[in-house]
């Protein structure tokens, strides 16, 4: 049999439509992805224009909106970086080479036959037969034919 | 008692910084992980073949009749000594029988459960338990192929440590033709991947990945297998092993290669689905969670909360924004600019670590990863906003559906392929 590839990279196989909209999304998720860099993209026009950014970053507070919003977002950032590594931490000291449980024994066939209210003959057939047909009735009983 | 200003003014700021502060936790969890567990180079297992347990596999197909031949064939090339493979043919109208009839034929160690009637993925597996003969189940989807030492990378979890309940591999998407799938492929990475390695740091996963995983049937036998009624089989495994105190880990080297939709409405409708099914295991475990020896569990139930809120809180946000053109809001209602502005820098700049470090760790399974990290950049965009739609249609969905209904499944859009 011959093998298929493992990684399916064909464009060409899209259809029409399905590259139309793939390009107006990309487009517009480019557009949305700047927009988010807006605040960065206006500081470097004010780079070039030196006069200005002490006016508008310092003058006009554009800087202290920046640093008002930095030190809750480094401090909760910083919180939740430093409780989960001491969390992790701890589970590591605690757990190592430390199990409670002892291991349980495999599940019997009587166990099965039990959970799953088959007979013998029946749990015999699933566990042998290399091709079996079953139909579970409306009891959730099995019946093998 | 808390101010109108107040609370819009918390639900605005949630808005903008949950999904960063989850990437940071994500991103730290991860990395914790890695140095820990994963950086170590862990040689293929050395145990003679004498001393490994046979192993079953289970293999539930729909309407597989393309798949099930290539995914039965990479399982035959498995490394590992003492495989059964179970193919459990789940009432298809395809010609997948036929072609499980025939490879049972001709292989050995091949055997074909045909079912009457459509009973879904769950009743597949319980069957398959039954009628294995090991101790230690694979199940793998109908359209999965399996990397050839999965199993050896996977079991060793097992025999280490007698609390592991189940081992989760390592999905890599093989369908990249499309914006959908590249996207994907960079969703798998720095999302699954990432949350996958954080919840292993934090103790308890929120599930397994359906796809592939691996189990103890004992600890299945305790649990009473994967319930029949729950619309994602593995959401719901996963919670009950956790909450009877099963280990769940996750295996990175244990890659298996899947096929996912490629187009919007596929995507959409799959993403409804997983929505929609972790919904359903919060209502079902919510009692659960009361329970002090249930503690573990919390974090993973929270953190699902939280993202349920988040859909609601956006959609919330953007509602006001539109209807501020229209009419006149009290102030503490009133949406000013959807801009985030510094806010969304900092957004841009966490997307761009999140997915380098992603692709850092990533790059030690597969190769020329970086390539995709073009189309990787704004992959949070569509993710949390396909997040918000998915679980905005699936509550309802979820709350609404009957109880004890078998989930049967559908035929999903596996992507693009040629004929």
């Amino acid at each position: 049999m011959k093998s298929k590839p493992l990684i399916i990279d064909t464009p060409s196989l899209q259809s029409i439509r399905l590259r139309f909209t793939s390009s107006i999304l990309t487009l517009s998720l480019w557009v949305i992805w700047f927009y988010l860099w807006i605040p960065v993209v206006t500081l470097f026009g004010w780079w070039f224009q030196i006069e200005t950014i002490q006016h508008e970053m310092v003058t006009m507070g554009g800087l202290q909106a920046f640093l008002n919003v930095l030190p809750t977002f480094l401090g909760i950032t910083a919180t939740i970086v430093f409780s989960q590594f001491l969390w992790a931490l701890y589970n590591f000291m605690r757990f190592r080479g430390v199990d409670r449980r002892q291991p349980i024994d495999p599940v019997s066939l009587v166990d099965l036959k039990t959970t799953f209210a088959i007979s013998d003959t029946g749990l015999n057939q699933i566990k042998k037969q290399k091709a079996l047909t079953i139909k579970i009735d409306e009891n959730d009983k099995i019946i093998v034919n | 008692m808390i101010s109108l200003d107040t609370l819009f003014d918390f639900v605005f700021s949630f808005t903008l910084y949950y999904p960063l502060f989850m990437a940071y936790l994500w991103m730290s969890g991860a990395l914790i992980y890695y140095m820990h567990w994963e950086k170590k180079k862990n040689p293929i297992f050395e145990l003679p073949n004498t001393e490994l347990p046979p192993v079953s596999i289970l293999v539930p197909c729909h309407n597989e009749g393309e798949n099930a031949r290539e995914t039965i064939e990479y399982l035959q090339n498995q490394q590992y000594p003492h495989i059964e493979i179970i193919a459990i043919n789940d009432a298809s109208t395809d010609n997948t029988g036929d072609i499980l009839d025939d490879i049972a034929q001709k292989q050995s160690n091949v055997r074909v459960i045909h079912f009457e009637e459509n009973m879904g993925k769950a009743a597949a597996m319980n069957m398959g338990a039954l009628a294995s003969n090991s101790e230690y189940l694979v199940c793998i989807d109908g359209d999965a192929l399996l990397d050839k030492h999965a199993i050896t990378q996977m079991i060793q979890h097992f025999l280490k440590g007698p609390r592991v309940g189940a081992v989760t591999g390592n999905p890599r998407i093989r369908t990249r033709s499309t914006l959908l799938g590249k996207i994907q492929v960079g969703e798998f990475s720095a999302i699954v991947g990432l949350i996958k390695r954080a919840q292993r740091t934090y103790g308890r996963v929120f599930t397994i990945s359906g796809v592939v995983s691996m189990f103890r049937k004992s600890a299945l036998h305790r649990v009473g297998y994967w319930s029949t009624d729950m619309i994602t089989d593995d959401i719901d495994i996963s919670w009950k092993l956790q909450l009877d105190h099963w280990d769940i880990r996750y295996e990175p080297k244990a890659l298996c290669w899947i096929l996912m939709p490629e187009t919007y409405s596929g995507l959409l409708k799959q993403r409804i689905r997983w929505a929609q099914g972790g919904i359903e295991v919060l209502v079902k475990f919510f009692q659960h969670l009361g329970i002090w020896k249930s503690r573990r569990m919390w974090m993973v139930y929270i953190e699902f909360l939280l993202s349920v809120f988040w859909s609601f809180s956006i959609f919330t946000t953007l509602v006001l924004w539109i209807l501020g053109y229209f009419i006149i809001l009290p102030s503490a209602l009133q949406v000013a600019s959807l801009l985030p502005s510094w806010g969304g820098v900092l957004l841009g700049i966490t997307c761009l670590t999140q997915f380098a470090l992603s692709l850092m760790i990533d790059s030690n399974y597969e190769k020329g990863l970086w390539r995709y990290y073009y189309w990787m950049v704004w992959f949070p965009i569509i993710y949390w906003l396909v997040n918000v739609i998915a679980i905005l249609i699936g509550l309802p969905k979820a709350l609404l559906r009957k109880k004890g209904q078998n989930a049967t499944w559908v035929s999903p859009d596996r992507g693009l392929r040629e004929k």
